[in-house]
């Protein structure tokens, strides 16, 4: 393929230079054409499950790996010849066809492996937490680059239930770029409260008779505004605003593909269908940050389900047991909080936005801060894991039925010629939106700052 | 870093209309006089000025004519050397003419490439180096340089070895990939940066040729950079016309550098340009500006990582423009009229006294006057009511209680670092030094020198809050040097003249610090304090410098020139360089600082980062204003008195027809946002009515006192029943004092409203955290927040009962300081008796006056 045989220090020289005036030979100029062309994404939606999701139990399972440590799940085929999953993606197996998973992530930085809340930043930037000036999460910068596409809404929303929403960043950009963050799908300041529509129009009118001791004529600070309060009245009066948050709304055979019936196993399903709704209302970068809510009847003892299983990783229940500690609180992969549901809500996620033809311009990435150790450890558990672990991705121009990469028959090591760190994620999802990761922005200090500093894109996720 | 001196620009206009033509030509002024040049590169800038009868001056460089005889010949003045010998050159402009003897030397002498002040300047010029290129930490591609050259040992490495020796090819020159990339023979992400017909091209090439021979490490080095002409150069342009374009006037620069050796060598043609603002101006590669529109800007000249700026003023004639002598209260409003007069703005008028009061009010008291004193202040007939007004407000507890919070900001006190007790101590401390107006360098040195336990001595939270030595020497810089050190950790700072060395050796001051955490008394007490309130003891150790990572060399501590015993606390010479009279930074941060509250932006803007390419816009009025504060004895209030007294401050935010494209000159007075506290605290005052906040004060007064009386009681136990519930009395009187208006406490909770407009998370030192600018979330809270709605519920209540015409009145001298004019008037009456529901009319109304921009916005 071109693409391929181009070197990226070639293809980067010929995207910087124009290409025009450099006269270039035509075959690469039409690579680099086509390349472009895949960068195809109009808006992304990222489902970031955290904690670290144990990448030998799902995404790149290890039949032969050694059977003391060996997952108990069995490896099944998908609808792709020579993809295999394991058995906790029976679902997304039926549509292997639509995504690439990616199996030879790492992330090697000295102090971040251990943290969750810093791993978190990392994935929400796309570059390095740890550096002197903070960056800002990659939705921010796109909001900032690429604005909104529907003025009734955020351009960058965050369902940010999970325990580490709160490391989401804003960095030096303007206040207009923050997330917006709701939690449990739950819309906070965007639905009028105490006052009806006709009220508030009726209060925005004699404001207008009122408003005339100073005025923005001439001052551009009263202007703007001016201007944010018309499009906060929009926001809040347009019954889109809301229409595009309620998930009850959709209809039953739409629902089904995203969780059973009963209540009280919707919610990551709920809110994956969020995702694709925002998506489809036109929000720019959506990331679905979340876990199932702890209930003491239903889940006794799952205190905070996310994914960090130190402990007992295949409990029937939850994980706290007698010497652990740090994976208490958590239940078994193999239990509906955790792996079955994810694999309904995404197989769901994938089905709906495709028959929809979400995923031609919208790119899906299914990411977590790192995998788990390939041994089980003493407790049953597993612990974080840096060197390899797998992402997903579907959607803008992502070959469908790809794995990409390859580890060793533990899943330890990645044995492939190529591996892909967190800033690489980060250059591949800026690219797909036609952002270009070799400009800099700049700080309000007019301090250059690369986006994913440093970071590829995944080469194989442009066909 | 430099600061130009006091210079008076009044004297330069003489005529009330400065629109009166050019005068002829008294004289003609070449610099140098004569010239040397020494080697095959030898070249030199001249600049011929012409000096008119009015004592204007103006760059003919480009407009006369030269004649040279003798072995050189000369393009735009720039004079280049033919063979040796000596001769002379003619100046000469209609009949006006000057003769400058030159001698040339060792022209046939081979004179080799030197690495360092040559090649790499070539490349810095040509932006290679540069945090966008190849200077950005790991470099482009496979080359890797420091950012403008600050390590030319790394350079050195990169070019002359690095990537398996492919950069140079000292046998082929032209086939260098150093040649070959910038020139685009090869492809080149960074585009075309050299061209083969250019100095710069022949003086790579030579160095390859010469075999890529490194700097000889003693050799000499540069030890100053000098530009002219100087600052205060005014370059006139011709009236405009029509479509606006004025006549471009240009001004020629002229750099040299001056070596360790004696040797000074011209290096305009090696130098790189830029302006602080090219909408004033723009400077081409030669150094030659070309103004565009009136107004100030730096010329900023870069010779490795030596900086220089020189500030040129650009004026223009505006037709119809006639300066009218406006009213002047000192030396703030004859500085800000010179440059006014200079730049032809006509300065707006003064504002009413209803504005008058609110923006004093806001900006001294964080707070709206109350509806009794903007009525007693309107009432007032004195001439002096203003000066009085202001005397009053600045002896307010408010006044201490807002500028002790904008201190606690960027001190960053807060509950997480500190324990709840030692934020409140260490705040309190801050507010009582502003209520006693203690001097400014006081302050400073107890901040900063502080030693012991934190309990105790409260300033010493400040080495809490920045909790390892980086950290303090940043804050330092930041705080009360005006600069933004932090780049100089990893590299040379890119835009000033601080480099790795001075950050490590300010560090070094600081690397002492001893942070001992106190052990948590043990014994019987019935609550045991945690060991955040117990705190730490803060003691200075003798200390090693901290090394510079790149070189490893430990840094001595700034300043390096004094002579310190081993055992003596570093700080205290660092603080006597800092507060010193003749310190370049101190006052003039202080006093920049205080001007960007008052006026809503600083002389120097951003207020913290104080560098010769980013001028102030008053350069003499920011110089007289420190020199005030020196002599005053580092007396805030003093300079608040003199910047509230001035015309300046008291001008209209109306503009007129010669200042309305003024955005920074203080023509008129600057419309902005409240700040996040203020808002909050308006919207409270405005719907609870003032007297609120005076019942908690009240309140916490008596709780108080009960409380010192019960511990006076109960001397021998200190647990008695009685001092523990009066203890419980006076915190919960305390917090509903604190947690009501939020520009009176020093670390008001961080709520969505308040950060929606830009309350700063205290996370760093740098006054940007603050956020100024309007955005979507800031209208989402004023239409649909809890904190509105609840409070518009409540001024329907303070003003519910009151009849209609009574209630317009309060309402609007409570929320914009005057009464309301006839229609608002008509507008409210009538939506009232419209409306079924006279209280939810109410709540309309007030909520209506809420989202005024009178309201939301000082001005």
């Amino acid at each position: 393929m071109l693409t391929n045989s181009l070197s990226r220090r070639n293809f980067v020289s010929l995207s910087m230079g124009g290409l025009a005036g450099l006269g270039i030979a035509p075959a690469l100029a039409a690579a680099v054409k086509q390349q472009a062309a895949n960068s195809a994404a109009k808006n992304v939606l990222v489902i970031f499950e955290q904690g670290g999701v144990s990448h030998t139990d799902t995404w790149d399972p290890k039949p032969n790996a050694n059977p003391v440590h060996r997952s108990p799940f069995k490896t099944i085929d998908t609808n792709v010849p020579g993809m295999q999953f394991t058995e906790l993606l029976s679902r997304t197996a039926k549509l292997a066809d639509k995504i690439s998973v990616v199996r030879c992530m790492r992330q090697p930085k000295p102090n971040i492996g251990n943290s969750h809340p810093l791993g978190s930043q990392y994935l929400f930037s796309g570059a390095d937490p740890t550096g002197p000036v903070e960056i800002p999460d990659i939705g921010s910068v796109v909001s900032h680059e690429k604005g909104t596409a529907a003025p009734h809404l955020p351009a960058y929303v965050f369902e940010g239930s999970g325990e580490q929403s709160k490391m989401t960043r804003l960095g030096f950009l303007s206040a207009s770029h923050k997330a917006y963050q709701i939690r449990h799908g739950k819309v906070s300041g965007l639905k009028l409260e105490g006052i009806t529509k006709d009220r508030l129009h009726g209060r925005r009118k004699l404001l207008a008779n009122l408003n005339i001791g100073l005025t923005g004529a001439a001052r551009p600070e009263v202007r703007a505004m001016e201007s944010f309060a018309a499009q906060a009245e929009d926001m809040l009066t347009n019954p889109k605003t809301l229409a595009a948050f309620d998930v009850e709304s959709e209809p039953d055979h739409i629902k089904k593909l995203y969780h059973p019936d009963e209540d009280n196993r919707r919610h990551r399903g709920n809110m994956y269908m969020l995702g694709r709704k925002l998506i489809e209302s036109g929000v720019r970068f959506v990331t679905i940050n979340t876990q199932w809510p702890s209930n003491g009847k239903l889940w006794p003892g799952g205190g905070n389900m996310n994914w960090d299983h130190h402990d007992a990783i295949y409990s029937k229940g939850n994980t706290n047991i007698k010497g652990g500690g740090a994976g208490a609180g958590r239940f078994g992969i193999g239990t509906w909080p955790m792996m079955p549901s994810t694999d309904w809500a995404f197989s769901g996620l994938i089905a709906d936005m495709d028959q929809r033809g979400l995923l031609d311009e919208c790119l899906v990435c299914f990411v977590t801060e790192f995998g788990r150790t390939p041994k089980v450890n003493e407790r049953e558990g597993r612990d974080h894991w840096v060197h390899a672990f797998s992402f997903a991705f579907a959607g803008a121009g992502v070959p469908g039925g790809q794995i990409v990469g390859q580890t060793d028959s533990d899943g330890a090591y990645v044995t492939s010629p190529t591996a892909y760190t967190i800033e690489d994620y980060g250059a591949t999802v800026f690219t797909k939106l036609g952002i270009d990761v070799n400009e800099p922005i700049y700080t309000p200090e007019d301090r250059p700052i690369f986006l994913s500093k440093g970071g590829r894109p995944i080469n194989e996720l442009f066909s | 870093m430099r600061f130009p001196i006091l210079f008076i620009l009044i004297s330069l206009t003489s005529a009330v209309s400065v629109a009166a033509a050019e005068k002829p030509l008294k004289r003609l002024d070449v610099t140098p006089k004569t010239v040397s040049l020494s080697g095959p590169r030898g070249g030199v800038q001249l600049l011929v000025s012409g000096i008119h009868a009015n004592g204007h001056a103006r760059d003919l460089t480009r407009d006369c004519q030269f004649k040279v005889t003798g072995p050189a010949r000369i393009e735009n003045g720039y004079v280049v050397p033919t063979g040796n010998g000596s001769g002379s050159i003619v100046v000469s402009i209609g009949s006006m003419r000057q003769t400058i003897p030159f001698k040339v030397e060792r022209f046939d002498r081979p004179l080799p490439i030197s690495f360092r002040w040559e090649a790499l300047a070539v490349l810095t010029k040509q932006g290679c180096n540069s945090g966008s290129c190849h200077g950005k930490p790991n470099g482009r591609g496979s080359l890797e340089l420091s950012l403008n050259a600050f390590d030319p040992r790394l350079d050195e490495r990169s070019l002359i070895r690095g990537a398996f020796v492919r950069f140079t090819h000292p046998v082929e020159p032209a086939e260098s990939l150093l040649l070959k990339k910038p020139t685009l023979r090869v492809p080149h992400g960074g585009g075309k940066r050299l061209r083969k017909d250019r100095e710069s091209y022949a003086i790579l090439k030579q160095w390859i040729a010469e075999g890529c021979r490194p700097e000889q490490r003693d050799g000499p080095q540069c030890v100053k950079v000098e530009v002219t002409p100087n600052d205060g150069r005014v370059i006139r342009l011709g009236p405009a016309s029509e479509n606006q374009a004025a006549d471009a006037a240009q001004q020629q620069v002229r750099v040299t550098a001056h070596f360790s050796d004696g040797s000074i060598r011209d290096v305009t043609r090696i130098a790189t340009f830029s302006v602080s603002n090219d909408s004033v101006a723009t400077v081409d590669a030669n150094g030659l500006v070309t103004g565009l529109d009136r107004g100030q800007t730096a010329v900023v000249v870069r010779y490795l990582d030596d900086i220089v700026s020189v500030y040129l003023t650009v004026v223009r004639d505006i037709s119809g423009f006639v300066w009218v002598k406006p009213a002047e209260n000192g030396y703030v409003d004859q500085l800000v009229h010179a440059k006014l007069r200079q730049l032809q703005y006509l300065p707006s008028g003064n504002c009413d006294d209803a504005t008058f009061i609110r923006r004093l009010s806001l900006d001294v008291r964080g707070l709206l006057p109350s509806m009794e004193e903007t009525e007693e202040f309107l009432a007032d007939k004195k001439t002096d009511k203003r000066r009085r007004l202001i005397d009053r407000f600045l002896d307010s507890r408010e006044f201490a209680r807002f500028w002790g919070l904008r201190l606690a900001d960027l001190l960053r006190i807060n509950r997480e670092t500190l324990s709840e007790e030692r934020a409140a101590d260490y705040s309190r401390w801050v507010f009582e030094t502003v209520e006693q107006n203690m001097r400014y360098d006081q302050f400073v040195r107890e901040l900063l020198t502080a030693t012991g336990k934190t309990a105790d001595v409260q300033a010493a939270n400040f080495f809490r809050t920045t909790n390892e030595t980086k950290m303090v020497a940043e804050t330092v810089a930041q705080l009360f040097m005006g600069s933004r050190l932090k780049c100089a950790q990893c590299h040379n700072h890119p835009y000033e003249s601080w480099t790795q060395d001075n950050y490590y050796q300010i560090a070094s001051v600081f690397h002492g610090i001893d942070r001992k955490q106190l052990e948590v008394p043990k014994g019987a007490k019935k609550r045991k304090p945690n060991q955040r309130e117990v705190g730490m003891f803060i003691g200075m150790t003798a200390g090693r410098g901290m090394s510079n990572p790149r070189t490893g060399v430990p840094q001595k501590p700034w300043p390096i020139d004094v002579e310190r015993k081993p055992n003596q606390d570093r700080r205290t010479a660092f603080v006597e360089w800092l507060t010193a009279p003749n310190n370049p930074f101190f006052s003039r941060v202080a006093v920049n600082r205080i001007w960007a509250h008052l006026l809503g932006r600083g002389l120097v803007e951003p207020i913290d980062d104080f560098r010769s390419s980013n001028p102030a816009v008053n350069v003499e009025l920011l110089d007289a204003l420190a020199a005030d504060f020196q002599k005053s004895g580092f007396d805030r209030k003093h300079i608040m008195r003199v910047i509230l007294n001035s015309r300046t401050y008291q001008r209209s935010s109306d503009t007129n027809q010669f200042n309305e494209t003024d955005e920074n000159l203080l023509s008129h007075a600057r419309v902005r946002l409240l700040t996040a506290e203020q808002l909050q605290d308006a919207v409270f005052r405005l719907c609870d009515g003032p007297q609120r906040f005076a019942e908690f004060e009240h309140e916490l007064a008596a709780a108080d006192k009960l409380l010192a009386t019960t511990l006076k009681e109960n001397q021998e136990d200190q647990d008695a029943a009685a001092v523990v519930k009066s203890k419980q009395q006076r915190d919960a009187a305390r917090a509903r004092l604190n947690s009501y208006y939020m520009t009176q406490q020093p670390y008001p909770q961080l709520t969505s409203f308040l950060s929606a407009f830009g309350q700063p998370p205290r996370k760093t030192a740098c006054a940007c955290e603050r956020r100024e600018e309007a955005n979507l979330d800031q209208a989402l809270q004023l239409m649909n927040s809890g904190l509105i709605r609840d409070r518009v519920g409540r001024a329907a209540d303070r003003f519910g009962k009151l009849p209609n015409e009574q209630f317009i009145r309060e309402l609007y001298l409570a929320a914009v300081s005057r009464r309301p004019s006839d229609a608002e008037r008509k507008t409210i009456s009538d939506y009232l008796k419209a409306g079924a529901d006279r209280g939810k009319a109410f709540e309309d109304v007030i909520w209506a006056i809420i989202n005024t921009n009178e309201f939301m916005f000082q001005h």
